[in-house]
């Protein structure tokens, strides 16, 4: 954006009086606090075809702002853009059609007689935060805190989420209407911080929610994040971090002063420290980020606030990921109990919605790709495979030295055999959470062939159950019913029992919790020696060898990619 | 419908007894002279609906309402009364009305801080902010507003006090003094202690104000603007 060096022009602006409106440049000294109420129009006065201005709301660096009435009797906030015409409707051009329930609405942009640019805006009736906050220095209580950042951030995050840096937040451009956090002053005039050290009649109030990096001209969305984090300070405790007698000493305590976070209760004393840190590469990316590191605000407890109307609090934002986030934030979980109930809702069979958005992207790359990640998932899956039975041949011991390769041959077979059914299934249902009968009666028709190729190829080997010291006796298990352990029914019928007592493909899911789980592998192991699908330790070892051979070949989702799209399930 | 104490306070009264009864339809000159609402536009601060009857109806904001404070809420089409006698307020409920939570059947006296509820959740707060004054000031504390919109009701006997004190009808803190409006003798009146003007021009304290113009003073600016009818 262009940047403007036009104090001058800016001041002039500023001091726009109705009296004197052609007087070039105000008494030096001149009180601005007291001319900041003089507007050039008047109540009743039409100088934008189709509304009657009302009263005039406040002056802000871009110009006025006006309640008027639509001839239809509607009522809008007019803003008369004074200086910097073009690229001032460009910002807001930009900006006309996002729409949140956190934002200020923009409806159009209109010229009057006199060529002056006017944008409509929604009017928003209640107090501004710098109101609330100027009756309340103490400070909010933390539910409102909680609901206040919350909805701000949200506003927010949309801005970001379409590319939009806000550059201006502070209290007085967040205003709170019907229940709901409304952010306003987007898309406008971002001209300030040049022009403003220059100006001597600004208040240096507006210095203190500026970034450091601000100063060289380094606008990103982080400096967004750093006033959200000044804001959420100036919340809690009822002051900003930083003070100073002149806009150089407090731009000079942005650069060099940590704030003093020993008094910010832990609820969100992280989110300020991380959101204050001077390298914005080390704050949130943006807001975004943040709103997922932020405590969800307990509407119930507050009476005024309504939640928003999008599914931003109907569920909890986290899946176990209440956890990933956290961890991925590097912020330590600040409440304990929310927490443990946010995991335990998890258990319910309901997908969220951040991972149906996420199947959706699965789906997404073509045909070919995804069946050449199938068979990188394939092939790794068969190096896998052999290291881990060889193991299984060391560990578990085959008596008969002689056939020993025999043996490993036909285990592997065997182990990459089911391990391959089981990528390939998956390979298909990752795409959406279907039903679960369906899918273990079509694994257990794939045990069963599994167990059928098993006793095919000990056939093929002329593999005998004394080749694994057995004596030929059944284990005693009452459910055990089948004369050898080397029968086809016995391998069909626990081969295909095993795949259908666990959600297989759920190894094998992208959107698996962990990459690899030793504990799920364990229990895999425990139902196989149960059934049993081998004779003791092999039987174990072969379904733990599978089970982990599948959920480390399988493609798995990073917790990157997972937050983006739990993020993005906030604002569907 | 009367209770005893308005029949009784109407006989005290019997000029505004006459008056009452054969309320004007809001919006037209009252024999004083003066309509019975004016909005007061305060740039920078808010908008104010200004009831100058000593009789004031709530109710739902419908097309050609007569209330004399039309809500945008689900109310009943005349909802409660709220009469003034010398410095009392007295609220009377038609439909739903809750003082401090409880549920009122019966005119009740209001007190400075009082919390009313109208029909479901309605809600108003009642203040007598100024100690010279018995102008009451109503303010919604939820959702609701009046159809025209305004800041706050103000319900005036004598006068309103505008300024940066914090016991005035209208809180405008960056003002520089306060301007008090007064009516006397049926006609609106202005002043204060800074150089007062009035749609531009000095005003000399014995000059009324009227609807459509606008006071100035430094670093402010009223506008009194007439509201015709109902919605």
């Amino acid at each position: 954006m262009v940047s403007s060096r036009t104090g001058q022009a800016n001041r002039s602006g500023d001091n726009l009086d109705h009296d004197d409106m052609n007087q070039q440049q105000p008494a030096p000294g001149a009180n601005v606090e007291n001319k900041a109420n003089i507007f050039t129009h008047e109540s009743g006065s039409k100088p934008l075809e189709g509304y009657t201005i009302k009263r005039g709301i406040g002056i802000g660096g871009f110009g006025e702002v006006y309640f008027a009435l639509s001839d239809g009797g509607k009522e809008v906030a007019l803003k008369r853009i004074q200086r910097h015409l073009d690229i001032e409707l460009r910002g807001v051009r930009h900006c006309l059609n996002l729409k949140h329930a956190n934002l200020v609405g923009l409806f159009d942009i209109k010229h009057d007689a006199q060529e002056t640019g006017w944008v409509v805006m929604e009017y928003v009736s209640g107090q501004s935060l710098k109101e609330l906050l100027d009756q309340r220095p103490g400070g909010l209580s933390l539910d409102e805190v909680a609901a206040w950042i919350h909805g701000i951030t949200s506003g927010v995050a949309h801005l970001h989420r379409h590319g939009i840096v806000h550059r201006d937040l502070k209290p007085a451009n967040i205003f709170f209407d019907d229940g709901l956090v409304k952010v306003g002053d987007y898309g406008l005039s971002k001209f300030i911080s040049c022009s403003r050290q220059e100006g001597q009649t600004e208040s240096v109030g507006t210095f203190h929610y500026m970034a450091p990096e601000i100063g060289k001209g380094d606008y990103g969305k982080q400096v967004d994040v750093y006033a959200l984090g000044i804001m959420l300070f100036e919340m809690v405790t009822g002051d900003v971090p930083f003070h100073g007698e002149s806009s150089q000493e407090i731009i000079m305590k942005h650069l060099t002063d940590e704030p003093d976070l020993s008094s910010i209760h832990s609820r969100f004393r992280d989110v300020i420290g991380k959101a204050l840190v001077k390298d914005p590469a080390n704050r949130f990316e943006d807001a975004l980020e943040m709103l997922t590191a932020l405590p969800e605000p307990d509407y119930e407890k507050l009476g005024q606030f309504s939640p928003p109307p999008r599914n931003v609090n109907l569920q909890p934002p986290a899946d176990p990921p209440a956890e990933e986030i956290v961890d991925l934030v590097a912020v330590p979980q600040p409440v304990v109990p929310p927490a443990t109930t946010v995991v335990r809702r998890n258990r319910k069979t309901v997908p969220e919605k951040w991972e149906n958005l996420a199947r959706q992207s699965l789906g997404s790359p073509s045909a070919t790709i995804r069946t050449t990640g199938l068979l990188e998932s394939m092939l790794k899956a068969t190096a896998i495979s052999v290291i881990l039975t060889l193991v299984m041949i060391v560990v578990g011991g085959i008596p008969s030295a002689d056939r020993t390769i025999t043996l490993f041959g036909w285990l592997a077979t065997i182990n990459l055999a089911s391990c391959w059914m089981v990528l390939v299934l998956a390979h298909f249902w990752e795409l959406r959470s279907g039903d679960e009968v369906i899918r273990r009666l079509i694994m257990f028709i794939g045990g069963v062939g599994v167990g059928t190729l098993a006793y095919l190829t000990a056939g093929f080997l002329h593999i005998m159950p004394a080749d694994f010291g057995d004596t030929g006796a059944t284990p005693n298990l009452p459910w055990v019913f089948y004369s050898s352990l080397f029968s086809l029914e016995h391998l069909a019928i626990s081969y295909g029992a095993l795949f259908a007592i666990f959600s297989w493909w759920k190894q094998a899911d992208p959107l698996r919790v962990h990459r690899v789980s030793l504990v799920t592998a364990i229990a895999c192991a425990l139902v196989a020696w149960f059934l049993p699908i081998l004779l003791f330790p092999l039987g174990i070892m072969a379904a733990a060898t599978i089970s982990i051979t599948v959920q480390a070949s399988s493609p798995w989702m990073s917790l990157e990619q997972r937050q983006h799209f739990k993020v993005e399930a906030r604002y569907e | 419908m009367f209770s005893k104490w308005t029949r009784f306070n109407r006989l005290g009264h019997l000029w505004n007894w006459i008056l009452e009864d054969h309320p004007p339809i809001p919006g037209t000159l009252m024999k004083n002279g003066l309509p019975e609402r004016i909005v007061l536009w305060v740039d920078g601060v808010g908008g104010f609906l200004i009831c100058l009857s000593n009789k004031v109806t709530l109710g739902q904001a419908v097309p050609g309402t007569t209330v004399d404070i039309p809500i945008l809420a689900d109310l009943s089409g005349k909802h409660a009364t709220i009469h003034r006698d010398g410095e009392n307020y007295l609220v009377e409920p038609h439909g739903t009305v809750l003082l401090h939570g409880d549920r009122i059947l019966e005119p009740t006296l209001l007190k400075d801080g009082a919390e009313l509820t109208l029909g479901r959740d309605v809600q108003m707060q009642f203040h007598t902010p100024h100690p010279l004054s018995t102008t009451a000031r109503l303010n919604f504390t939820s959702h609701y507003h009046t159809e025209p919109r305004c800041d706050a009701i103000l319900l005036v006997s004598q006068s309103i006090v505008l300024g940066p004190s914090q016991q005035n009808h209208v809180l405008c803190r960056q003002w520089p003094d306060d301007i008090v409006i007064f009516q006397r003798q049926n006609k609106l009146f202005c002043r204060s202690t800074q150089p007062v003007k009035l749609d531009g021009k000095p005003l000399p304290s014995t000059t009324p104000v009227q609807c459509g113009q606008r006071i100035s003073m430094e670093g402010c600016v009223i506008s009194l603007e007439e509201v015709k009818g109902g919605i």
